[in-house]
C-alpha cells in the first residue's frame, strides 16, 4: 500500500482518499480507522453533555458498574458500558488490558513487568495502569495492525 | 485455541519428563501406556482451571497462585486416588511432582511474558 501526502494550504481540515483496485480487508482497516480519528464519545462532568475525541482519550475503566473516560486533563462518566466502548473502539487502536480498563494504544509509552510477576503499562503522561497477562497477545494485535496502517 | 493445544501438550510432556525421572530414581523399568493418557487428560483440566481462576483477576499475586497450585494438587490427589497413582507414589511425592511441574510451566510462562513485553515495547518505540 503506498502512501502519498501532500500539503494543500487551502484545505479547511484534512481530507483522506484512498483509491483501491478491490475492496480488500486491508482497505477496509484504513477506513475504519480513518472513520475513527473524527469520533467523539458522549459523556458528563459535573452534570454537564461533553463530546469527548476519542484521540484525547487515554483510558476507560469500568468501577462499581459506571463508565469512566480519562484524558489528560479530565475524567468524565459515560452511560456507555465497556462493552460496548470496546466494541465500538476496536478498529481504533484502543485494547482492553484487563477486566475493567480499556486504553488507547496511541497514548502508551510501554508495557513493565513488576517483581511480583504483575504488568503495568505506562501512559505518555506517566499514569500507569495494571495490565492483565492474558491481553498482552491483543495489545500485540492492535500495536501491529496500527503499524502497518 | 492452537496456544491452548500447544501449552497442554507442553505441560503433558513436562509431566512425563518428570514422572519418568522419578520412576528412574524408584528404578522403575516401564511407564504404563495409559499413565500417558491419564496425564494428558488431568493436565486438561489443571489447565483449564488455571485458565479460569486468572479470569478471575485477583489483585495479590500470591494469592492467585496459591489457588491455583491448591486447585491442581487437589485435582491431581482426586485423580491418583481414581487412577491408582498411589500404588506407585505416595501422596508427598504426588504433591511435591505437581509443585515441581507447575513452577516450571509458570516460569516458561514467565519467558514468554518477557519475550511478548518486549515485542510490544519494540512496536511502541518503532511507531516513535
Amino acid at each position: 500500500m503506498r502512501l502519498i501526502m501532500k500539503e494543500n494550504p487551502n484545505k479547511q481540515e484534512p481530507e483522506v482518499t484512498i483509491e483501491y483496485k478491490e475492496l480488500s480487508a486491508n482497505v477496509k482497516r484504513v477506513s475504519n480507522y480513518v472513520r475513527s480519528v473524527d469520533k467523539v464519545i458522549s459523556c458528563k462532568k459535573e452534570n454537564e453533555e461533553y463530546s469527548v475525541p476519542i484521540n484525547e482519550i487515554y483510558y476507560m475503566e469500568s468501577v462499581d458498574k459506571k463508565g469512566f473516560i480519562y484524558t489528560g486533563t479530565d475524567v468524565y462518566q459515560t452511560s456507555h458500558r465497556l462493552l460496548e466502548l470496546e466494541k465500538m473502539l476496536s478498529g481504533a487502536g484502543f485494547v482492553r488490558v484487563s477486566r475493567s480498563v480499556i486504553i488507547n494504544v496511541d497514548k502508551l509509552k510501554g508495557i513493565k513487568n513488576l517483581p511480583n510477576s504483575k504488568l503495568e503499562a505506562i501512559l505518555i503522561n506517566d499514569e500507569r495502569i495494571c495490565v492483565n497477562r492474558n491481553y498482552l497477545n491483543d495489545i500485540r494485535d492492535v500495536l501491529l495492525r496500527r503499524n502497518s496502517l | 485455541m492452537k496456544k491452548t493445544i500447544i501449552n497442554i501438550f507442553a505441560m503433558t510432556g513436562i509431566t512425563l519428563v518428570a514422572l519418568s525421572t522419578i520412576a528412574l530414581l524408584y528404578k522403575a523399568t516401564f511407564l504404563c501406556l495409559e499413565t500417558v493418557f491419564q496425564a494428558l487428560g488431568v493436565n486438561i483440566l489443571i489447565y483449564a482451571g488455571i485458565k479460569l481462576i486468572s479470569r478471575i483477576e485477583i489483585s495479590l499475586t500470591l494469592v492467585e497462585t496459591g489457588i491455583k497450585f491448591v486447585y491442581a494438587v487437589i485435582l491431581v490427589l482426586i485423580f491418583g486416588n481414581l487412577f491408582s497413582w498411589y500404588n506407585s507414589l505416595s501422596i508427598p511425592v504426588l504433591i511435591a511432582f505437581t509443585f515441581f511441574v507447575l513452577i516450571v510451566c509458570e516460569l516458561l510462562d514467565m519467558l514468554s511474558i518477557k519475550t511478548k513485553v518486549k515485542e510490544i515495547n519494540d512496536l511502541i518505540r518503532n511507531d516513535f
